[in-house]
């Protein structure tokens, strides 16, 4: 199906939702669906919407491997970045005030450690190597007497590598320190084993996996027992976690999306690795483009690419039919290029450069023909122009 | 970022693309920018007896803004004299375009690069004499 709309290779900025999950958020939000607040214990509104919430609560546990009661809802992985941050780190205060986490982590983390530098706490910014993954021995290091959390990301929104979440949990158990990540981009995509993984605290997105926007959910682990001071309060609900009545439609299109993702995981994964590797297939043997991020330990669905020779600007005018990113999305509004690329050790002006290119559930073969086409047509055009 | 259509027009279809032969005695080369710092152009002019333009080319590198004020430049070069030349300045190319202010010193290296092929060409001049 083609239209005048761009191709979309932007699935790591977000998704579209699916249909399935659409047809179940519709029957959550008007007079003829159960539209009632989850918190009226009195009548069967309440009891129906309770009954859904607690459902997609499970729902989302079961993609991770953990216990529905470890689930809470939140707005998104930007506040459950922030809960897990702020929270530990208020609650802990007392046991040290020294937090570790790393350079090319989301702005959600990083603003939330600046927020907390602020406030009387030392953050260490681990620097990656230049694949982008992070030296276990360099995290080890950085370790503290004082040092009370450790927030790193599983897998990472620009450059799609995957860090060793296992081995990281282990160290930061021996040493008694509270470890979050950040695994919006990775829940549903790769496996993710709560029950093997030595993580205390992570963070979900609804929007990065076919579910709506503004909806997210934070991971506390209940054994050993992890505790936050509430950013929000008023009401109680969450067990005091996260007050404000719970947005029941966004919940259970959050549950579906995630049980959608945990039933076709593997044809999913097919398709988006299929999809990854035949644009890669149409572009590699072009002069001057080389992959940021280490090539095998990446997340399938994910290219970032600098390509030399041609300016940044020029390279989206030029791919204009092609949705897009430059740096990630979050920052495409701001001039200062990549952090996450410059802490790799990229220069500025070929980190300028680069872009990122995502696929997804939807990504059609076709789409990646013409993608690679109007890439190649391009490059060489604006390369012949170029002294 | 959002482009006027003559912008991407000249983007898309750049005129005058390549190089004269600067061992002639009546073609000039200026070559400005830096890669490094974005934008780089190289522009040849040709005279005639008379000392009109008689055809420019260019080769560029840079953002949309540059690749676009670059082609328009051989369009405007066309049959003018060293003193008209002279007179291009990079408000022409930012009005014509719509260049915001961020980018102005894509038009700016035109202008330059105009400037410089005049000297050029009058230096040859003193030359001839
Ligand atoms: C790694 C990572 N963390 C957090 C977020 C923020 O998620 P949300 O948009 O749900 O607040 C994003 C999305 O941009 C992300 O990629």
């Amino acid at each position: 199906m083609m239209n005048n709309k761009p191709i979309y290779l932007d699935y790591m900025a977000t998704t579209p939702v699916d249909p399935r999950v659409v047809d179940v958020m519709m029957r959550y939000l008007s007079t003829d669906g159960e539209f009632g607040n989850p918190a009226s214990v009195t009548h069967a509104y309440g009891w129906n919407a309770s009954t859904a919430v607690e459902k997609a609560r499970a729902q989302v546990a079961a993609l991770v491997h953990a216990e529905p009661k470890e689930i809470i809802w939140t707005s998104g992985a930007t506040e459950s970045d922030n809960l897990a941050i702020i929270g530990a780190a208020r609650f802990y205060h007392r046991k040290g005030r020294h937090i570790i986490t790393c350079k090319t982590e989301h702005k959600a983390v990083l603003d939330a450690c600046k927020y907390l530098e602020g406030q009387g706490f030392e953050v260490t910014y681990l620097t990656p190597q230049s694949n982008g993954l992070i030296d276990l021995t360099d995290l080890e290091k950085a370790i503290r007497p004082d040092t009370i959390l450790v927030s790193l990301m599983h897998v990472n929104n620009e450059i799609g590598v995957i860090q060793d979440i296992k081995a990281m949990g282990e160290i930061t158990r021996r040493h008694g320190i509270v470890f979050h990540v950040d695994a919006a981009q990775s829940a549903g995509k790769i496996p993710i084993d709560l029950q093997e993984l030595q993580v205390d605290l992570m963070s979900f997105s609804a929007h990065k996996l076919y579910g709506p926007k503004g909806m997210g959910a934070l991971y506390v682990r209940r054994k050993p027992r992890v505790r936050l001071e509430p950013l929000i309060h008023g009401g109680g609900h969450e067990t005091g976690l996260r007050s404000g009545t719970l947005a029941t439609h966004q919940i259970v299109g959050m549950g579906e999306a995630f049980a959608i993702a945990n039933q076709q995981f593997e044809s999913d994964k097919k398709h988006i690795q299929q999809c990854r590797d035949k644009l890669w297939q149409g572009l590699c043997d072009i002069p001057g483009i080389t992959i940021n991020g280490d090539v095998n330990t990446r997340y399938q669905g994910n290219l970032n690419l600098t390509i030399e020779g041609i300016e940044g600007d020029s390279l989206i005018l030029a791919f204009q039919k092609l949705a897009l990113s430059t740096a990630s999305a979050c920052t495409s509004a701001s001039i200062e290029p990549s952090y996450v690329l410059r802490a790799l050790g990229i220069s500025q002006h070929l980190a300028h450069s680069t872009i990122r290119l995502s696929v997804g559930r939807f990504t059609t073969l076709e789409e990646i023909d013409l993608a690679v086409a109007i890439m190649q047509k391009e490059i060489k055009r604006l390369r012949a122009i170029a002294p | 970022m959002k482009y006027s259509s003559l912008v991407i027009e000249h983007f898309n279809q750049p005129r005058n693309i390549g190089v004269l032969d600067a061992s002639q005695s009546n073609v000039v080369v200026a070559r400005r920018g830096q890669p490094d710092e974005g934008n780089v152009l190289h522009l040849y002019i040709e005279f005639d007896e008379q000392g009109f333009a008689q055809s420019s080319r260019i080769k560029v590198y840079g953002d949309p803004y540059v690749i676009a004020a670059a082609s328009l430049a051989t369009e405007l070069i066309q049959n003018k004299t060293i003193d008209e030349l002279q007179a291009v300045s990079y408000d022409y190319f930012v009005e014509q375009l719509d260049i915001p202010k961020t980018k102005w010193h894509s038009a700016l290296l035109v202008e330059d690069a105009i400037k410089e092929a005049c000297h050029a060409f009058k230096s040859l001049e003193v030359s001839y004499e």
